[in-house]
């Protein structure tokens, strides 16, 4: 069963088209990584998806609901943790927990004691002292103390330390243990890369690559660096190489998995001292789009002109 | 103080002008289009109305909190008497534009988060401050040339004119160092803002008091201040007397007060951390108590504050202007000439009051309602709206603070006003029913407000403002002093809610709730069918 639903989905806010037609879907107890560059349209998607946002056409639906019609319904059974955690500054953490626990149906004292003790809270400051970090992690504790079924995180780890970085990714470790799903959009790659069953990558308000890592890395490229006996002279020239670059007797390039074959044999007959072969991190499969991305801006910001 | 802290204070300024410009424009466009009007059309009555006018005025205590003293010589020549009529409105001008100059300069700055960019970007520590101070200064002194201006086209002596315009500047700059100083006291903007408004409130009462136990002309004709006066700097600008006396030593007052003042601002400026206040944060609960956890409970939770800072001044205001005009009329029922009068005037007053503490609400239902832009804009209200909260529910909470606090504000008036005056128990009802007349037409804009939230709610904040200055400056009380045309005084629901409860009509003050109600329908359908607006 799909938790999340989204097709064709459009959104414009006046002339500027922030969705131009994003499909994704999310299945139920699978952890989704949603991944782009800054005004792709990761947080219009998450916002119409919460009902905060009208869509302009297309589907999106969650828990086999319309998001906007049916919020109140589908907001019962998940929590969100936004991207620019927003407070009552008067108000204190524990407060502010309390409240927005309740208003999901009550409070689990049991649960919301351990979240706090293990991302090291505070809760009885007022909101106005909190760091980026604390409101964040106080929006988290929030979120993972209510006892839902999907859990909407847009960016949760961009004020964490590291140390509270690892904490939240055990976090999310338990919520797929316990079945529960997640969509989370992040622009911290180790996260997704860590947590996510499945990535979509976001550009330009559609959908341009979707899939576990696994199938993604199938496609793409290794990452070769090699050192030889003699120069590599004519590499560039072979089937399946991109991007040589020189680096004193380094060599680094990337290579299609399709030919790594020919490449190895080629790299043989200059004799290897040393060669290390990497799949693609997931920062290589995103620049590429960035890439992408920019130089289609780029083309039509030229057409316009 | 070291000199390097003020490094970039210029750049500041000129930023500063750059960002705000058109609202200083508007401010002194007002201020100079509002003298040139007033001074016209209070030109237009003979020397012997202005003389009634400053008698029917001077005789009341009550009355003489919301005039400026005169001369006996002065009670028959515009100059003189336009000031005696406007004086409470132009202060009160100067005052808000000064401290929102300087609020929206440093304190403002300072919760965006702006200001941290500009502090660390080589600007000094004072920079901030003394920009903002500079940049007041500067803006009342310019809205001063405007007042000038309006009083001199209107054929009025060029000397006098100029020193009434700078006795308010003198004002408002004395505000402004004060605005300042409360930034630097309070944890953000809306606290500052309250700081500040509650020190132009003192100086208001302070202000009231030495016109009520001053000495009156005989005959009534003008009355001076007591020695009062002296304590607050509003009295200041009343003891110049422009076109008489002009004292123009009491600008050193003015000028001591803004330097002094400043200066303590800026020794809190050393004290505290950016974006902090001096008052230190107190560790406070770890858990909402039961009844915060409710919706409702948690807008009460979030409102309290403005409403309790509105309905104990409010209350008090009520038994001060009670006592005030008590014993009104007792003093001239032997006036040959004006007693019955008199008598009539002096019934009416408490309901005046009244009138005129409704128009001041207006401005608690603005602030009570935006309070759900703010939640919206720069507020959790994303975070809330993601919980099995509906929207309107939400609303709901913020919308029955703001309407019945509005009406209970009118009503606390009413019934302290009256506690001090009645004579039987009886007479309580006509008052509360004049305070719920009264709170006919806040009910109404406080409808409007919530239609402008749900319809347009990023210039609902501007708006809203707009439309409450005209309905006040067209309303009853303004509207006939002003002299303006019928066509625009129906314009403001304030004019459709007679003083006296058994003059108005009925139909029409149940008209008053009924659109409130529309409107609010307005609002809460909007919203529903609205994106979210950050």
């Amino acid at each position: 069963m799909n938790v999340i639903e989204i097709r064709d989905l459009q959104k414009c806010y006046g002339k500027a088209q922030a969705l131009k037609g994003l499909d994704l879907t999310v299945k139920k107890g699978e952890v989704l990584g949603l991944i782009g560059p800054n005004g792709a349209g990761k947080t219009t998607t998450v916002r119409i998806l919460l009902g905060l946002l009208k869509k302009s056409s297309g589907t999106a639906k969650v828990f086999g609901k319309d998001a906007w019609d049916e919020a109140v319904e589908i907001h019962k059974r998940l929590s969100y943790v936004p991207d620019d955690v927003r407070l009552w500054p008067k108000l204190t953490g524990g407060e502010v927990i309390d409240f927005l626990a309740s208003l999901r149906g009550g409070i689990n004292e049991e649960r919301r004691a351990r979240y706090i003790e293990r991302f090291e809270f505070d809760p009885s400051k007022r909101c106005q002292s909190y760091s980026k970090g604390n409101r964040q992690k106080l929006a988290l504790i929030a979120a993972l103390s209510a006892d839902v079924d999907l859990i909407v995180f847009d960016e949760p780890t961009g004020g964490l330390d590291p140390l509270m970085s690892k904490v939240f990714q055990q976090c999310v470790a338990e919520l797929k243990d316990e079945g529960k799903t997640v969509l989370m959009s992040s622009h911290i790659l180790a996260d997704v890369e860590k947590l996510c069953d499945r990535v979509a990558i976001i550009s330009h308000g559609r959908i341009v690559e979707t899939g576990t890592l696994d199938e993604m890395r199938h496609m793409k490229r290794n990452v070769v660096t090699v050192r030889t006996v003699r120069p590599l002279e004519k590499l560039h020239e072979l089937e399946g190489v991109h991007n040589v670059q020189k680096n004193g007797e380094e060599v680094s390039f990337q290579a299609d998995n399709e030919q790594i074959d020919a490449i190895m044999r080629f790299l043989t007959d200059h004799g290897i001292r040393s060669i290390v072969s990497a799949p693609p991190t997931l920062e290589d499969l995103f620049m590429r789009h960035y890439e992408e991305g920019y130089k289609k801006e780029e083309v039509t910001r030229h057409e316009t002109e | 103080m070291r000199r390097s802290e003020f490094r970039k204070t210029l750049l500041l300024i000129k930023h500063a002008f750059r960002i705000e410009k058109i609202r200083y424009l508007v401010w002194v466009a007002g201020i100079f289009s509002l003298m040139l009007v007033a001074t016209h059309v209070n030109g237009q009555f003979t020397a012997e109305e202005m003389k009634e006018i400053v008698i029917l005025s001077t005789g009341e205590p009550g009355m003489r909190m919301l005039v400026s003293p005169i001369t006996e010589e002065g009670v028959s020549e515009i100059s003189r008497f336009v000031f005696f009529r406007f004086s409470f409105i132009f202060s009160i001008l100067f005052a808000i534009m000064s401290v929102q100059i300087v609020t929206r300069l440093t304190r403002l700055e300072e919760d965006a988060s702006r200001a941290e960019l500009v502090a660390t970007s080589g600007a000094g520590r004072y920079a901030r401050l003394s920009s903002a101070l500079i940049v007041a200064f500067t803006v009342n002194l310019v809205a001063a040339f405007g007042m000038m201006l309006g009083l001199v086209i209107n054929g009025l002596e060029f000397s006098g004119s100029l020193v009434a315009g700078l006795s308010y500047a003198g004002l408002g700059i004395v505000v402004a160092a004060f605005s300042a100083l409360a930034a630097e006291l309070s944890g953000n903007a809306s606290s500052a803002t309250g700081f500040s408004a509650i020190t132009f409130g003192a100086f208001f009462v302070l202000n009231a008091l030495a016109n009520v136990t001053g000495n009156v002309h005989e005959d009534a004709l003008g009355f001076e201040s007591s020695f009062l006066a002296w304590f607050t700097p509003m009295g200041w600008t009343q003891e110049v007397y422009p076109f008489d006396d002009r004292n123009l030593w009491i600008f050193a007052f003015f000028l001591a007060a803004f330097v002094l003042v400043s200066l303590g601002a800026f020794y809190f400026v050393d004290k505290r951390d950016v974006g902090r206040g001096v008052l230190a944060d107190r560790q406070g609960r770890e858990h909402a108590p039961v009844w915060m956890r409710r919706p409702l409970g948690l807008v009460w939770r979030l409102q309290r504050g403005a409403f309790l800072a509105w309905v104990i001044p409010v209350a008090f205001l009520g038994i001060a202007f009670g006592a005030a005009t008590e014993d009104l009329g007792v003093n001239f029922e032997d006036h040959e000439y004006f007693g019955e009068a008199f008598a009539e005037a002096a019934r009416e007053m408490p309901f005046i009051l009244t009138a005129v503490t409704a128009m001041v609400v207006s401005f608690y239902a603005r602030v009570a309602l935006l309070k759900m832009r703010k939640e919206e804009a720069s507020g959790p209200l994303e975070n809330v709206l993601s919980t099995p909260l509906p929207r309107l529910r939400w609303m709901a909470g913020h919308v029955l603070v703001g309407m019945a606090g509005s009406v209970i504000l009118v009503l606390t008036y009413a019934f302290t006003q009256a506690l001090v005056i009645i004579e039987s128990p009886a007479d309580i009802g006509e008052h509360l029913l004049g305070g719920l007349v009264q709170a006919g037409p806040v009910f109404l804009i406080a409808g409007l407000i919530i239609a402008l939230f749900g319809l347009v709610p990023r210039r609902a904040g501007a708006v809203t403002i707009a439309l409450i200055l005209f309905f006040i400056l067209a309303g009853s009380f303004f509207g006939p002093i002003l002299d303006l045309p019928n066509a625009v005084k129906n314009l403001s629901p304030f004019t459709h809610a007679d003083f006296l409860p058994e003059n108005a009509s009925i139909a029409k003050i149940i008209t008053l709730y009924i659109l409130g109600g529309l409107f609010a329908a307005i609002g809460f359908l909007a919203f529903k069918r609205r994106n979210l607006s950050f």
